[in-house]
């Protein structure tokens, strides 16, 4: 399972930590707790991954999706302090160069 | 590669139950010696030919996996109970999956004639 919450930390970014799991059992709640948290703001997004241990191909999914709905709004997401087994998943998918990932 | 020993189990098509096939080859892969990178990387694999099974199959009843354990690695073969593998891999999240697979997984071999299995092999000491 996962948990969700959002804060915003200054006027130009709002962070959105996820925890837990994101595989195909909790993927369609982390799906409509995203994109609600996405919907509900302006600004840009910061999903910090610092506690997420698991994502799969569907959670990967999710995120190009909301990447897109973002990018619309002339938006972005950056994927912050995501675990080494989370970043492998970026790197093989190519998804590393369509997010922006940050660090520490 | 000789067959060493085998463990089966036999779950339904859904997705509260990946996590359990999950626990399950976390205990055999470290019990032969895997590192603990590598384990994740069996893991994720099972867990994505598990969901694309569940994605495309739901309730088509239930999945086979032998885990089976050889000298130089593991071999994990899956088999859903109605005989018919479907097109796992055909839409753009169906690419990252099998893109994640490839990577992680030494082989990758789905047999539509006769046996209609899936089947993928991790050697030990070939961490990604």
């Amino acid at each position: 399972m996962f948990e969700l919450s959002t804060e915003i930390n200054d006027g130009k970014n709002v962070v959105i930590s996820v925890k837990g799991e994101i595989d195909i059992y909790s993927a369609p709640d982390f799906k409509e707790s995203l994109y609600q948290s996405i919907n509900d703001v302006q600004q840009n997004i910061i999903l910090d991954f610092s506690d997420l241990s698991y994502i799969d191909s569907m959670g990967l999914g999710i995120l190009v999706g909301a990447l897109k709905r973002v990018r619309e709004k002339d938006r972005n997401i950056t994927i912050k302090n995501p675990k080494s087994t989370v970043r492998k998943l970026f790197r093989i998918t190519g998804l590393d160069k369509a997010f922006i990932i940050e660090e520490g | 590669m000789s067959t060493m020993d085998t463990i089966s189990m036999l779950i339904p098509l859904k997705a509260e139950y990946v996590s359990i096939a999950r626990l399950t080859v976390s205990g055999i892969a470290s019990r032969m010696g895997f590192d603990i990178d590598t384990i994740e990387d069996i893991k994720v694999a099972l867990s994505e030919i598990l969901g694309k099974f569940i994605e495309k199959k739901s309730g088509a009843g239930r999945v086979n996996v032998d885990f089976e354990c050889l000298e130089d690695g593991i071999s994990i073969k899956f088999k859903i109970s109605d005989q018919s593998i479907p097109e796992l891999f055909d839409n753009d999240t169906d690419k990252f999956a099998l893109a994640i697979i490839s990577s992680l997984m030494d082989e990758i071999e789905i047999e539509k004639q006769g046996d209609n299995s899936i089947t993928m092999v991790k050697k030990l000491g070939k961490a990604v």
